[in-house]
């Protein structure tokens, strides 16, 4: 999962930046309102965690500008606690709202369940055949046995299930997967898919040749299970 | 007493209206009554000198009794001239019928009223009129038509005296020879009429009055229209709304400028309002930011074992986190004080020089650290002053003037005393103030720079501290700025004798 953080107090932003990076995300951060709307409308995010008062753009404006065009799913993080500062925030298009100080393990939660609804999963958990992916704790279970997987590995899993049946770039996942600072080669995303292969089975990512890879929607009768 | 305008109004227009109403009615009632009596009084007084004058022409032994005879002719010239003339004697044996008697009876038929006014009492003709005639010795020598209770009247002279008596109005007066007479009429016609017309102006002064009446009330409300519209505009306006003013495009003049103090007032309280309301928000804002550091980092790092050093970072990053607090609530609880009216300043006379030279020992190596150079210019000058207050004073300028400035620039301040004020100038050679934000620049949290003055630590108090430090001294704080040439802040004192 790929999110931006916009934040003009630079510890804060360092803080929350290693904090999401430590859960698997590949962060990208932004300290003034111009870069980070530039960022926002350049780059596929999962995520926003937007401040209001910075300086430049106001996350106000941000917000107003991002929504014209995209619907990346927007946490405001803010100090601004009146209800009306709230409603305002919300009504602009911000998803969630959040009001600092916070605790890191609610943002990581509004965060995931952020990610989780824009991709149409209400639950944490999602269930491929034997797999089960749980994007909370992130880990990921076969026949009830736990499959270790890197945070790249699982990162990619997550993203792959979240959009199941769905075919997924390759581009994407490397936007997905790595930050602004990472300037990793693309078939990268090969080692890593190759890795799941070998720790969750050969057929529980398709590849479709020069496009991406896909897993594979439920097949109509619940009995069988991709493998 | 009625505290209501609008009320008291009413009163006063329904205590004019009826002293003006009832008044003009009273008159109009009383002159049209007196009319018409005095006229049925001439009518009474004419009929009575008719008859007086009638009466005028009877012999007098007709007038003097019931059985008064005529006295004898006499022969000569009267009894002076006739001492042997036998004195005259009623002999009925002589045969001589009494020649009054018929002199009596043409006397008699002569003694009336003109035809038309002769005739009973009478509801439908009112201005027949019966009269009677006494004797010197109270018999009736004559009564036409009389009604009941009529009496021999008390008249003591010629003059017609006239009573009301019951329906009939009556003149009364004495006639020669010590008659009386009496003439009278029905007058409850009249009366009757009287009464009606007094009904009808109590009527017609009852609809003007009520008329008048919602006349004026519908007045006054009109009058306060406009007042009760201002006072609900008022009363809308409170701590959640308070951008509503009174509509003055219809408002009389006289009340305009009443709605036009009112919106100015309101005015005020919103700007004092929304400068409060800003202030708790920055306030928030600059409070919250360092807990979240504090909370974030810390829950971060008891998210999983760590190294030493990663401890060690985020310790340091909390203590960071902590001074920039403890900077924030020293400054707030500053400006509480010296909002509240600074109680803690011990004011006595202190060696303003004294104090800058301290301040300038403290901050040389923040200056040095930024290679500017600090200079100094100090006269000799004593004011009276709060020691703590003057330093944090002296500080906070000198800190902004090293922090807004280029590297290896000027600082430069000076005291000097003239005409019993001290001035301190401390001049920079920054990037300058711009022309838009000078108007804000004593505002509490105002920053110029917002990004860089938050990386330098500074929470945007400085200033507003700085101003209600001097204000506390009744001194003045002012500025010059020249954009990209630098910045002169010039705090004036009394100086202290």
């Amino acid at each position: 999962m790929r999110v931006l953080v916009v934040e003009d107090e630079a510890e804060l932003l360092r803080v929350i930046a290693r904090a999401l990076r430590e859960n698997g995300y590949a962060v990208d951060e932004a300290r003034e309102g111009e870069d980070g709307l530039y960022k926002a409308m350049t780059w596929t995010y999962d995520a926003i965690v937007l401040d209001l008062m910075l300086p430049g753009l106001t996350g106000w404006e941000i917000l107003k500008r991002l929504r014209r065009k995209l619907q990346t799913p927007v946490l405001i993080l803010s100090a601004r606690d009146t209800v009306k500062d709230r409603v305002e925030g919300l009504d602009l298009g911000a998803d969630d709202y959040l009001i600092k100080p916070f605790a890191l393990s609610e943002l990581l939660a509004r965060l995931q369940a952020l990610i989780r609804r824009a991709a149409g999963k209400a639950a944490p958990e999602i269930t491929i055949g034997d797999i089960v992916v749980n994007l909370r704790t992130r880990a990921v279970t076969q026949d009830g046995r736990s499959v270790e997987l890197t945070a790249r590995e699982f990162a990619i899993v997550e993203l792959l299930a979240l959009q199941r049946g769905v075919l997924v770039t390759r581009t994407r996942i490397y936007e997905h997967i790595f930050d602004e600072n990472d300037d990793s080669l693309s078939n990268l995303v090969e080692v890593h898919i190759s890795n799941i292969r070998k720790k969750l089975g050969k057929d529980f990512i398709t590849t479709r040749r020069g496009q991406g890879y896909i897993i594979e929607a439920e097949p109509e009768s619940p009995s069988g299970g991709s493998r | 007493m009625i505290r209501s305008l609008r009320w008291r109004l009413q009163i006063w227009y329904t205590g004019l209206m009826l002293i003006v109403v009832g008044g003009f009615g009273s008159i109009l009632y009383l002159q049209t009554r007196s009319a018409k009596l005095q006229e049925i009084d001439l009518q009474l007084e004419a009929a009575a000198r008719v008859l007086d004058a009638k009466l005028g022409s009877f012999p007098h032994f007709e007038l003097d009794s019931k059985d008064a005879l005529p006295p004898q002719k006499k022969k000569g010239f009267g009894p002076k001239f006739d001492k042997k003339a036998k004195p005259f004697r009623f002999d009925p044996d002589q045969k001589i019928p009494p020649p009054p008697f018929r002199d009596r009876e043409r006397l008699m038929a002569e003694l009336v009223l003109p035809r038309e006014f002769e005739g009973p009492p009478d509801l439908a003709e009112p201005d027949r009129l019966y009269f009677s005639i006494w004797r010197g010795d109270r018999s009736v020598l004559k009564a036409t038509f009389l009604p009941e209770g009529v009496e021999f009247p008390a008249a003591e002279d010629s003059r017609v005296q006239i009573e009301q008596r019951g329906p009939y109005r009556e003149a009364s007066m004495r006639g020669p020879r010590d008659t009386r007479i009496v003439v009278g009429r029905m007058v409850a016609k009249e009366l009757a009429d009287l009464n009606a017309f007094l009904w009808q102006i109590v009527g017609v002064g009852s609809a003007v009055l009520f008329v008048g009446l919602a006349g004026g009330w519908v007045l006054a409300s009109r009058i306060f229209r406009p007042i009760e519209a201002m006072s609900a505009a008022a009363d809308a306006i409170n701590e959640k709304n308070l951008s509503t003013r009174i509509d003055t495009t219809d408002v009389d003049v006289e009340l305009a400028d009443l709605a036009d103090v009112l919106n100015s007032m309101f005015d005020r309280i919103e700007e004092a309002f929304e400068r409060q309301r800003q202030f708790t928000a920055d306030a928030s804002h600059e409070l919250r930011t360092p807990l979240a550091i504090l909370r974030t980092n810390a829950d971060l790092a008891l998210s999983q074992p760590r190294s030493p050093e990663e401890y060690r970072e985020t310790i340091e990053t909390c203590l960071n986190a902590v001074n920039r607090m403890s900077a924030l609530v020293q400054g707030l609880l500053t400006l509480a004080r010296a909002d509240a009216g600074s109680p803690g300043m011990i004011m006595r006379p202190l060696q303003l020089d004294a104090i800058v030279t301290e301040c300038l020992t403290i901050l040389r190596p923040l200056a040095d650290e930024k290679q500017i150079v600090l200079t100094a210019e100090l006269a000799s000058a004593t004011v009276l002053g709060d020691a703590d207050s003057l330093m944090q004073l002296a500080c906070n300028l000198v800190t902004n003037a090293i922090q807004h400035n280029h590297e290896g620039g000027k600082v430069h301040l000076r005291i000097s005393v003239a005409e019993g004020s001290v001035v301190l100038t401390v001049n920079d050679t920054g990037p300058g103030i711009p022309e838009k934000d000078r108007p804000h620049i004593f505002e509490r949290f105002f920053r110029v720079d917002k990004a860089r003055a938050r990386s330098s630590g500074g929470n945007g108090l400085g200033l507003a501290i700085c101003k209600a430090i001097v204000e506390a001294h009744s001194g003045a704080i002012d500025f010059d700025s020249v954009e990209n040439a630098g910045t002169t802040f010039r705090v004036v004192f009394r100086a202290a004798s």
